[in-house]
This record gives structure tokens, sequence and C-alpha cells, in this order.
């Protein structure tokens, strides 16, 4: 998707996605909230951000965040990939992957950059793409 | 810079995963998203994209205009708008809204065709609060 098509977040179009709560975004993402389980494939375009459970395979060519309440057990492919909460499973990622404070990755990371900040765990191989 | 992160002009806050934001109840799976697998839990899930497999919902389920969705689908309410494919199962009812393409098997106490809405298949009527076939107790 162009990035220019991303880039309102001005009044009423702050919230594209009409999810109430939620703060203004930059662009349009799915969500996948706090008490949902998904078993399978993820095949996407669009940003995903995720507190609650997914396993299988999640490929993207956005960006994804696993929240703190956010389980994953999946392979991820994105763009950035952002995780607060927990992922057992190999992660790849076009640009960053940052593992945040209290943020779990048991797995092999790939990307051109990691960060992993004061509190986080991470269990793996790195690989730093160049 | 990833999406969460920037900041466009004339916006004070760019963040969604902002500290101390209370996570919302509603799942939705925006027009670029292909799912294939199995949905469940509580809440609310909106479909805008494809989805092929099982869904089983404490809650509430909408299939938008732009989705297609295939399978098996159980929730309390359900709401469609786009196309789908298989068996919908609403406990407490369902509404075929104008732009609805159904092929398949609806059972539900309570169902709403608004005109316009396509369906082909069959129509089977439960009781009011009637556990339905394969929903978990």
């Amino acid at each position: 998707m162009p990035e220019d098509k991303r880039q309102s977040n001005d009044g009423p179009q702050a919230d594209p996605n009409g999810l109430g709560s939620a703060p203004p975004v930059v662009e349009p993402f799915s969500v996948v909230s706090r008490d949902i389980c998904i078993e399978g494939q993820l095949e996407g375009s669009e940003n995903l951000v995720i507190d609650g459970r997914v396993k299988g395979r999640i490929q993207s060519q956005g960006d994804v965040v696993i929240t703190a309440s956010g389980n994953v057990e999946a392979v991820i492919v994105a763009r950035n990939i952002t995780i607060q909460g927990r992922v057992n499973g190999n992660v790849e990622a076009l640009q960053a992957v940052e593992i945040q404070q209290q943020g779990i990755l048991i797995g092999d990371c790939r990307a051109r950059s990691i960060q992993i900040r004061e509190g986080a765990r991470f269990e793996g191989r790195s690989d730093i793409l160049t | 810079m990833p999406f969460w992160k920037r900041k466009p002009k004339g916006a004070a806050e760019a963040s969604i995963v902002k500290e101390g934001t209370t996570p919302s109840d509603k799942t939705l799976f925006g027009p670029g998203w292909r799912l294939k697998g199995r949905v469940y839990g509580k809440g609310q899930v909106v479909f805008q994209s494809t989805f092929e497999g099982e869904l089983e919902i404490q809650g509430g389920m909408t299939v938008d205009t732009s989705a297609t969705v295939k399978g098996m689908f159980r929730s309390e309410e359900i709401h469609i708008r786009g196309a789908l494919e298989g068996v919908l199962e609403g406990s407490r009812m369902v509404v075929l809204e104008k732009s609805a393409r159904v092929d398949g098997e609806v059972v539900t106490p309570r169902l709403q065709m608004d005109g316009g809405a396509h369906l082909n298949g069959s129509i089977a009527m439960a009781s009011p609060g009637t556990v339905l076939k394969g929903q978990r107790k």
C-alpha cells in the first residue's frame, strides 16, 4: 500500500477502524483483541496489533506489535516487529525488531536492526541483515 | 520507523500502543488480510478480510462488505454485509443486511433479512436460548 494513503490522522478520520477507545493512529491497523485466540495463518499487507493469542504463522508487509497481554506461538515475518508481550517462535523483520521492557522472545531473530531493552528477555540466535 | 511511532503533521498523539491503554474487545481484520484457521474466544470480531476456517465467539461477529468468508461460524449475534459460504449459527440473532450474499445454512432463533440480501441455502429456526449444534456449554 502506498505510504501517502496512510498519513491522514486529523479529525474524525483519526480512528479509521472505528475502534472507539483506540487513540489516534497514523495508518490503518488490524487488531486481535485480548480474549481472542487464532490458530492458523495470517497473511496481510497492513499493520497488526496483537493483544490476544496467535498460534501458527504471521506474515505482514506492515508492522506487527505484540502488546503486553499478547502471547504468540508463531513464526513472524514483517516490516517491523515490536514485542511487549511473549513470543515463542522465530521472527524476521525487513527493518527492525524491538523487544521492549518485560517483552520475551524465545526464538531466533533476523532483522536489519535489533533492540533489546532493559528488562526484556531474549533466548535464541540473532542475525543482522545487511 | 514503525507506524505507531510516527507523528503526522497536526497530530498530538500518534501512538496506538500507549502505556495504560485498555485494549479494545474488538478484533478487526482489515481488507488487506487473508486468514486461514480457527478463531475462538469472546468479544466482537469484524472481518473486512478474507477468512477460511472455523469461528466460535462468545459475543458478536460482523462480515463487512469487503469481506469474503468461508467455513463454520458460531456466535451470539451475527451481522453479514459481505459474502459468506458455509454454516452460520447465531444463538441470539442473525442479520443479513442488504449487501449480504450467503450460500449455505443459517441456524438461529431470530433472523432479519434486509431488502437486497441474498440467501441461497436453508434456514432452521432454533428456539431462543437453545445451545446450538456443536456449541460449547
